[in-house]
């Protein structure tokens, strides 16, 4: 079951539309820099970008800075949203049920299947940002901004330099917190999947919970419930980039995401596999 | 539904109580370690105050909510007591420690070592070396951490009575509580409540509360604190990123403080207690205890943009013995700005002091004639 | 193959199907008859396992529904309220992702099982297009290729032959009878009379959530004791069976009589031209009008 959803994922041209729209904004902002020639002012645009002028190596961490606080969300959001709402829509729900398919294994399959698709979707964002990143800026030292030493290289947040394999870990580290943030939010979507026929609003139902909990994080009256806030510990990759790695709250990011994956696939597991399916 | 009905209702309740318990986890925690008896409040303030060798490393929130205005060039100074700033500090000693200030795009660090005080910010990508040392400099995110301010506080107010509090439990350390209440009756500061490692001494949480208020408007609290020694060197400037070498202390880089004007020996009753800030003057420290403020000369452009700010932000402008002056509170701190009449410079005063002292310590400046008393 | 037993569904206050006693033996054509909206498509959606009765209990297979459902779905074939498909990719490749999504069957022979799927329903050679690109009949026959992908030993149809053309509804007429022949027990819900009639080989009426009506085709099309007779010679033929008449319209006569052989030979024998003669039968028609009342999407009309 799980290789015929990773079939259907596959053979679906929405989503390789997707993944091409979230390579693109990188790859938008890249060009933009280059012609430039300048680099943003520090606190301006995100994070790494006044950084990756110096070496087109960073590039990587600044695309999933970009990428990472809409386009992504959204992306998962549509996949999650459409994985048993779509296949309800579409009428094809009751004859996966019927061929037979257990309806948990249905929901683990699906699930598995959205995984894989963020984890394709982000590493195809690193490996064409790194391209871009290294075609339009250099690796250090090759396009000389004027006024800063000619050497080059990938400096952590810290100040420290980093080796080349250092980065591919820290990067490494940071795309697999980023798919387990992702999964988190979309369990919850598919959650909601579960509960509607229409992909459509299950993904915006995604989009609602994602847009309520930035909303609270800035609220400090919120104070209370922010550590359970699913896109509380989502920025918290970045702490992969510092010297020494910040674990505090990686950690927690992951505990969460992991508290959320359990709670709302346990709760897309009660509601579906006890539910009429009149689709 | 009545087929699927039992299996529905196992099915939620298994969800239910897996949500329940993984929410309460933190609170279970809490309820399986109680926090236990606080020692005595004496015995606690001379376990801090000697604190000061014991090695740490942790991760603190520091939050402030004070309304403070947007004062020129004391943008990073104002952050510190109008948001939450999270810090990681490697503390070896008193003179070997770094802190690193996070944001979510980028890091602070200030390196203080025996040779010398580095400064790193990513956003300039810049490496910067301090040479000499200033006893008076504008707060930053490293006094916040909490042991630097337990020890601040317990140190400006040493004969202040303090009382006990209850036990808590702060970043997985049993930490007894005191309660210091400052005897000066104008201090602004209601109460300073401090916990600490009755072990080691090493203050876990602090909470400031200004006077007639029931809400502390300064909180700093280790989130995850480990009392081992940490390795900490001295950064070393990495290859495409600037390096500066700077001696001059930070105040008068933000100021613009004028070194010509001589401050007297005591302003609203309040003796100096410090005019050595690393050579510069015009800028001085003045009282005792927590009821301290500082002084400082500034160029009348800059007490003009801090006038209006100050302005905006609420400020009463009063007339002074010559010329005016905007005096703006945010307990606990009290702002003044002092603008004589066709003199090249105006003053800035801040303090933990009530509003008379401010405004009797404004009013002699505003008639200090140029050249000292 | 499906018994049912006081089988009831609730959507809110509504009740969708109301204690039906279904009996669908080994070997029938069952056809489920009954009006939009009187509740077949919950009703084969609870035999399928996909809505969960409310009350009541369900046997397929000789094995109870929702319980075991698992054991039994790999042995029916269904085709529920329309056919689904992915309309981006092929009707093969559909049938393919389908065949290997459920349990059973080696991946080598499934290229075979959907290749002789697809030749069954009368679309062996078509193209590469996307389902989306599909005529509603064409669709039509990729839900039954579904259904038949298994060889299933119960093939539970809801409107078979919705949006097929008169040619296409008879080759899935004449494919279900040589499958039902084979061994398969078909079960098919229509809401047209026609269709039940020339297919089934026991029927049951549904209506308005209730079975009004189970029996033998055979048992229901019972001859009435009635004779219809065509003849030039109606006057005379009322002379010969004096008081046997019950209806005259022209020049046909019904005639109160069991055996249409010995009334044909009583009125040759008596000079009367007979033109037709049959033993008078009740038409389905009949036999479901009376048993059911006026149709369930009527609303505001006399009851």
């Amino acid at each position: 079951m799980i290789a015929v959803e990773l079939r259907k994922l596959v053979l679906r041209p929405r989503m390789w539309v997707s993944v091409g729209l979230l390579c693109l904004l990188p790859a938008i902002v890249a060009v933009f820099l280059a012609t430039a020639d300048f680099a943003p002012p520090p606190g301006q645009g995100g994070a790494f970008l006044s950084a990756v002028v110096n070496d087109g190596k960073l590039y990587p961490a600044a695309a999933l800075a970009l990428v990472l606080p809409l386009f992504l969300p959204i992306a998962v959001a549509v996949v999650a949203g459409d994985s048993i709402a779509g296949e309800a829509s579409g009428g094809t729900l009751r004859y996966l049920l019927v061929r037979p398919v257990g309806r948990t294994r249905l929901l683990v399959a699906k699930l598995i299947a959205v995984a894989v698709y963020v984890t394709a979707a982000i590493v195809i964002v690193v490996l064409t940002s790194l391209v871009i990143g290294v075609l339009l800026f250099g690796t250090g030292g090759s396009e000389v901004i004027p006024g800063i030493p000619a050497q080059g290289g990938v400096v952590s947040l810290s100040g420290a330099p980093l080796s080349s394999s250092s980065l591919g870990l820290r990067l490494l580290g940071a795309v697999g917190y980023i798919v387990l943030s992702m999964l988190g939010f979309a369990a919850i979507t598919v959650f909601l999947s579960t509960l509607t026929d229409s992909a459509l609003g299950a993904a915006l139902g995604g989009l609602a919970v994602l847009i309520t909990s930035s909303v609270l994080e800035t609220l400090d009256a919120a104070a209370a419930v922010k550590p359970y806030l699913p896109t509380h510990y989502w920025l918290s990759w970045i702490d992969f980039f510092r010297d020494p790695v910040l674990w505090r709250n990686i950690d927690h990011g992951l505990l969460l995401q992991a508290g959320y994956i359990v709670v709302f696939f346990g709760a897309a597991w009660a509601n579906f596999a006890t539910r009429d399916i009149t689709s | 539904m009545s087929v699927v009905r039992q299996a529905k209702r196992r099915r939620w309740a298994v969800v239910a109580v897996v949500a329940v318990l993984l929410v309460a986890v933190p609170a279970i925690v809490a309820a399986v370690r109680p926090a236990g008896q606080s020692i005595a409040a004496a015995q606690l303030r001379a376990l801090v105050l000697g604190s000061e060798t014991r090695p740490y490393q942790g991760y603190a929130h520091s939050t402030g909510s004070l309304a403070l205005p947007e004062l020129p060039n004391l943008a990073d100074v104002s952050a510190l007591f109008t948001t939450t700033t999270s810090t990681h500090t490697w503390y070896a000693g008193p003179d070997r420690y770094r802190v690193a200030v996070l944001s979510a795009a980028g890091e602070h660090d200030i390196y203080r070592l025996p040779e010398g005080e580095y400064t790193w910010d990513y956003g300039t990508n810049t490496l910067t070396e301090l040479t000499g040392q200033s006893t008076v400099r504008l707060p930053r995110a490293s006094d916040l951490v909490p042991p630097e301010l337990a020890r601040w506080i317990l140190r400006s107010a040493p004969a202040d009575p303090v009382t006990t509090l209850p036990a808590r439990r702060v970043a997985g350390i049993a930490a007894s509580g005191l309660r210091l209440v400052p005897a000066d009756p104008d201090t602004t500061i209601g109460q300073a409540d401090i916990w600490a490692d009755p072990g080691t001494g090493l203050p876990v949480r602090v909470e400031v509360t200004a006077r007639g208020q029931n809400a502390p408007g300064l909180v700093a609290e280790f989130e995850d604190v480990d009392q081992t020694a940490p390795v900490v060197t001295a950064p070393k400037p990495a290859p495409g990123s600037g390096f500066t070498v700077t001696n001059a202390p930070d105040i008068s880089d933000a100021l613009g403080a004028l070194g010509r004007v001589r401050l007297p020996a005591t302003l609203g009753g309040r003796p100096v207690r410090t005019t050595n800030f690393g050579g510069v003057q015009g800028a001085a420290l003045y009282g005792s205890g927590l009821a301290t403020f500082v002084v400082v000369a500034v160029p009348p452009n800059l007490a003009r943009d801090a006038a209006d700010a100050a302005g905006q932000a609420g400020g009463a402008t009063e007339t002074l013995a010559n010329g005016e002056g905007v005096f703006l509170s945010i307990t606990p701190l009290s702002l003044a700005v002092v603008r004589p009449p066709g003199m090249r410079r105006g003053f800035l005063l801040a303090g933990l002091v009530g509003h008379q002292v401010l405004r009797a310590a404004a009013d002699q400046l505003s008639q200090l004639r140029r050249g000292g008393p | 193959m499906i018994t049912t037993h006081a089988l009831t569904k609730r959507f809110g206050r509504i009740v969708a199907v109301d204690a039906v006693d279904l009996s669908v033996r080994e070997g029938d054509r069952y056809g489920f008859l009954g009006p939009n909206g009187s509740g077949k498509t919950t009703l084969v959606r609870m035999l399928l396992g996909l809505v969960y009765a409310t009350s009541g209990e369900i046997e397929v297979l000789g094995r109870p529904i929702p319980k075991r459902v698992a054991e039994v779905l790999p042995d029916v074939g269904a085709l529920v309220e329309g056919p689904g498909a992915y309309g981006h990719l092929s009707g093969r490749r559909n049938l393919t992702l389908l065949d290997a999504a459920g349990p059973g069957g080696g991946r080598r022979t499934r290229r075979k099982r959907v290749g002789e799927a697809l030749e069954r329903v009368g679309l062996a050679h078509v193209d590469q297009r996307p389902v989306k690109a599909y005529s509603l009949g064409m669709r039509q026959r990729l839900g039954l290729a579904a259904a038949l992908l298994r060889r299933p030993r119960l093939l539970i149809l809801d409107e078979p032959t919705n949006g097929l053309d008169p040619q296409g509804i008879k080759e899935i007429r004449e494919l279900l009878i040589e499958l039902n022949q084979d061994g398969t027990t078909v079960f098919l819900s229509s809401h047209l009379l026609a269709e039940v009639e020339q297919l089934g080989t026991r029927v049951g009426v549904v209506d308005r959530g209730r079975l009004v009506l189970e029996d033998d085709l055979e048992a229901l099309r019972a001859a009435t004791g009635r004779v219809l007779v065509g003849t030039p010679d109606p006057a005379v033929a009322a002379s010969v069976l004096d008081g046997q008449i019950e209806a005259r319209d022209g020049d046909r006569l019904v005639i109160r009589h069991d055996d249409p052989a010995a009334l044909n030979a009583l009125l040759v024998g008596a000079g009367v031209r007979v033109r037709s003669i049959d033993a008078e039968r009740r038409t389905l028609e009949q036999v479901v009008l009376a048993a059911t009342g006026p149709g369930s999407d009527r609303f505001g009309g006399p009851e």
